[in-house]
């Protein structure tokens, strides 16, 4: 029936009357159960048995990743990506979108033709009026593309010609789990492939030796949570999920030895483990075996690739000069820069990082210049550094939260201090590097930051502009998953080609 | 996406050879009919069931062989429902016939003379109708009148252009569009409205709401008002349940009648053209510049299997850029070289040579290449961008480097080379980006060679 019994059998009398009893148990198991689900699976697979199955056709090219998806759609620009992603909702009106016109409108109440009965959130929404209250961080023009950036940002401000600025960014949810997923994975509820998985999945790896999507979050940011599946594969084969790189001694999490025990024989072990595994994967066929292999192969390679990526120790100081001290200090939002850079060199496909903390109901002003601190020098040097290196030719940097903030200030406005509440309908991202225009500034929104008035760029939009770069048409990258097609734009999403390069 | 197995769509292309048969049979069913009743002979009458079932279950078949071909999804859904329907009625009706003629069923109304020969009749007109449309699915509805003697206007062959501003706005940027989305309606046979845009006349002409479009003034434009109203407007233009024009198919068209006046005959080049809308025209006449590098690079031939194992056994990562091009980026990851075996370096790059063609951009960064190396990307005439950062390579490497016509990036940071490299660089002709970040060129010494050289090239130290 199978070859269990010529590789499995054990010389132990005791366990081969157990493994008799197994024998039977199985044999009843395997043809009561077993000729339904033959019968079932013939019915379900009887596509498959009929068609000659196209992946086979050129069986050696997929060595180099010909995948069988047809993927790249066209020429890219883009080979890997860094998406700083600044969670909370960071003020587009403290930091890029400037708004003179706000401070002769001081602590007005918001015309209600600029809110048009917008929803807001709870925390805003019973506020009697919707004072307007104007950055009190001051901006001024840099660069030869003359962008406007706030103080709070002195570092950046160096880069704005190798910037891409989008002002008009907007998206559906206005809180801020969903409006995270929905970046993330193209859906505000759960269960969707991140954006690093769908490239992971459509790409393949560039490096057997280190996950293709890896992610970083920063540990002196604090805030709202985030949960690893904004990381997550969703319904894309397990192999494609994003890793998750920690600060302190295990950078991956179980990937060191345990006490006493020096790993000697791991690699027997794996290789018996494979077999296991393939003969599983021989009688049921279930995709997830593969995955679980290559995952085992992947944290074996993994135990010397981790430390010598994460290494720091060949950094010379001018580059932790350049990040800022933090980058001394692991997981810190300037570390994970630092590392990502790294991971970047050594061709990692996507590189996600995290920095919590940019949720400010209160205290909008003193906030944005808490965050900025942590992250500027960071972002800036990251967009040095990765020029300098060359890298800048093929590899994507994008800055940006799940939405803005409003006008208005939700809370008590003082002539210092003040709250801003979420605001879906306008906010700043910017992205710098391979495939789009730097020194560029695309989209308006009106004087109040509130309403988008030239050139909208939905989240969707986003999402497809980046696949772009990838090489990837957005219609054409989808999974099948219970019968329904998935995308990671759904059926939205149109490429920005205005901030193409 | 391959959903409808190849075996079934294997199937589905016998149902054009398949029809002829139900034709002959139930065609000569109604002849021996026909025949034996004006010879007054009955014998021949005879053979009428076995016809009529030979012709009813050949029409079966090709009833599920032409369902089979339909999942192939080639063909207009309206037609093909039409040429469905019919099929079956002619197949259903003809197994009545059939148990009629052999009386297998007693329906006495049918059994009379006239009733009879005119269930016959009906099959033929069946089989007429069915066979024409399912001959307008294969051959396109103009097929069969196409070369008809009369009132038919010879259609004008149109001339590709390769650059926008050849294009004639009316010819290959509107007409298209009207064809495709106005053209079912307003047509010369089928003239909703009254309106028809099978011609230029035509078009002057107008339909029943007046002229289709002042010239330069798209606001007074019936044609666009009706396209710009409301979706659920009575007046709304292409009707429910066709797709509407797209924004940048409106605002082409506004743009002819606007800036172009109308003018049938006008060129794209003639006049002025806001980036927009030249855009949304390139794209149109797929002369986008993305899809026009990549074409143009096709034609790279495949290279062997064995010389791609090769070089990935050796070390390298390939990856195709575009699928099915033959188009590479190779990769020498970082460290694969070392000093260990730096005497491999010559024969790892040597591996690269049959692929020259198809590489286009290649990374061996950090490993080992020294100058007398850099001779081997003789003849890699697509690469355009290369990264040989972090290698011991001097001037003296970057004058043993053969000429590369499409490079466009090329990145030395962490080498060798100093300000005389950058007297070399024009034998990079396409260079727009250096990377020189760790090297002996100082910011001096790009300054001093861009005023000297009038240089383009971006320089990134």
């Amino acid at each position: 029936m199978c070859d269990h019994h010529d590789k499995l059998r054990s010389n132990n009398k005791d366990l081969q009357k157990v493994e008799k009893m197994f024998d039977r148990r199985e044999f009843l198991t395997k043809t009561s159960l077993g000729l339904g689900a033959i019968a079932l699976g013939g019915l379900l697979n009887a596509d498959k048995a009929w068609s000659n199955v196209k992946n086979n056709v050129k069986p050696d090219l997929e060595m180099f990743s010909r995948n069988g998806l047809g993927l790249p759609h066209h020429m890219p620009k883009a080979k890997r990506a860094i998406y700083l992603f600044q969670s909370g909702g960071p003020s587009q009106l403290e930091l890029f979108d400037y708004k003179p016109k706000l401070k002769d409108l001081f602590g007005q109440d918001l015309p209600e033709s600029v809110r048009q009965g917008q929803r807001l959130t709870g925390m805003s929404a019973d506020q009697t009026t919707f004072p307007i209250a104007a950055s009190t961080i001051e901006f001024k023009q840099y660069g030869e593309s003359r962008a406007w950036v706030s103080d709070a940002m002195p570092y950046l401000s160096e880069v704005v010609d190798d910037i891409c600025f989008i002002k008009s960014m907007q998206t559906d949810a206005i809180n801020h789990d969903p409006a995270i997923t929905f970046f993330q994975t193209g859906s505000q509820q759960p269960g969707r492939p991140s954006i690093g998985s769908w490239l992971s999945y459509g790409l393949g790896s560039d490096n057997d030796n280190l996950p293709t999507f890896i992610s970083l979050v920063s540990k002196n940011g604090g805030g709202q949570p985030l949960y690893s599946r904004l990381w997550g594969n969703g319904f894309l084969p397990t192999e494609h999920q994003g890793v998750q790189f920690r600060s302190g001694k295990d950078p991956v999490l179980y990937l060191s030895d345990p006490e006493n025990y020096d790993g000697h024989d791991r690699r027997n072990m794996l290789d018996y483990l494979g077999k296991l595994n393939s003969i599983q994967n021989d009688s049921y066929g279930d995709p997830e075996i593969n995955a679980r292999m290559s995952q085992y192969e992947m944290a074996f390679r993994m135990q010397t690739s981790v430390p010598e990526v994460t290494d720091m120790s060949d950094e010379p100081d001018y580059i932790f000069e350049m990040y800022g001290e933090d980058s001394r200090d692991p997981g810190t939002y300037a570390a994970n820069c630092l590392l990502g850079r790294k991971l970047l060199e050594k061709d990692v496909k996507f590189v996600q990082l995290y920095h919590q903390g940019w949720d400010q109901h209160l205290g909008c002003p003193g906030g944005v210049k808490m965050n900025s601190k942590k992250t500027d020098q960071a972002n800036a040097a990251l967009i040095k550094d990765l020029k300098q290196r060359g890298m800048f030719e093929d590899t994507l940097i994008i800055w940006g939260g799940e939405f803005g903030r409003t006008v208005y200030s939700q809370g008590k406005l003082t002539a210092s201090d003040y709250g801003r509440d979420h605001h879906p309908k306008a906010f700043t991202m910017f992205m710098a590097g391979a495939g789009v225009k730097p020194g560029f500034t695309y989209g308006e929104t009106d004087d109040f930051s509130y309403n988008v008035v030239k050139d909208p760029v939905h989240t969707h939009d986003f999402q497809a502009t980046l696949l772009h770069l990838f090489g990837i048409d957005h219609e054409r990258l989808i999974y099948k998953h219970q019968g329904r097609r998935f995308r990671l734009t759904d059926v939205h999403g149109h490429v920005v080609k205005d901030i193409l390069s | 996406m391959n959903e409808v197995s190849d075996i079934v769509l294997f199937f589905g292309r016998f149902h054009p050879l398949v029809v002829h048969l139900p034709i002959g049979f139930l065609f000569f069913a109604f002849i021996l009919e026909v025949y034996g009743r004006w010879q007054k002979d009955d014998k021949i009458k005879l053979a009428i069931p076995l016809s009529l079932f030979l012709g009813a279950i050949s029409a079966l078949v090709a009833c599920v062989l032409g369902y089979m071909l339909s999942l192939s999804g080639d063909y207009d859904q309206g037609a093909l429902d039409t040429h469905f329907w019919f099929g079956i009625a002619t197949t259903v009706i003809a197994f009545g016939a059939w148990l009629i003629s052999s009386r297998k069923l007693k329906v006495e109304v049918l059994e009379k003379g006239k009733a009879y020969i005119a269930t016959l009749a009906l099959i033929v007109v069946l089989l007429s109708i069915t066979g024409h449309y399912g001959g307008n699915l294969t051959h396109g509805s103009d097929y069969l009148t196409a070369y008809l003697p009369f009132g038919k206007e010879q259609k004008e062959k149109l001339v590709a252009v390769t650059s926008i501003e050849e294009a004639q706005v009316f010819n290959h940027l509107v007409n298209p569009i009207l064809q495709d989305k106005c053209a079912s309606c307003h047509n010369a046979s089928k003239k909703k409205g009254q309106l028809s845009f099978a011609s230029k006349e035509a078009i002057l002409k107008g339909g029943k709401s007046g002229a289709a479009f002042v010239a330069g003034d798209a606001g007074a434009s019936e044609m666009i008002r009706r396209v710009l109203l409301d979706t659920h407007h009575d007046e709304f233009m292409p009707p429910e349940g066709k797709t509407p024009l797209t924004k940048e198919e409106i605002a082409i068209i506004e743009y002819w009648v606007n800036t172009g006046q109308g003018d049938f005959e006008i060129k794209f080049g003639n006049i002025e053209s806001s980036e927009e809308i030249k855009l949304a025209a390139t794209e149109m006449l797929g002369l986008d510049a993305s899809t026009k590098e990549s074409m143009a690079l096709a034609n790279v031939p495949s290279p062997s299997e064995t010389d791609i194992k090769t070089l990935i056994d050796a070390g390298f990562k390939i990856r195709e850029l575009v699928a099915d091009s033959n188009l590479f980026d190779v990769i020498l990851p970082a460290g694969t070289i070392n000093q260990e075996n730096i005497t491999d370096v010559k024969i790892k790059l040597e591996l690269l040579k049959p692929l020259k063609k198809n590489i286009i951009w290649l990374s061996v960064g950090d490993n080992n290449i020294s100058d007398n190396d850099l001779s081997i990307f003789d003849g890699f005439e697509n690469l355009q961008l290369l990264k040989l950062e972090k290698n011991p390579i001097t001037d003296k490497g970057i004058s043993l480097c053969p000429e590369l016509k499409k490079l466009t990036a090329l990145n030395l940071f962490g080498t060798k080379v100093s300000k005389s490299s950058l007297e070399l660089l024009n034998k990079f002709p396409k260079l727009e980006k250096l990377y020189v970040w760790n090297t002996n060129i100082t910011k001096e010494d790009v300054q001093a060679y861009r005023t000297q050289n009038n240089s383009e090239v971006t320089v990134n130290l």
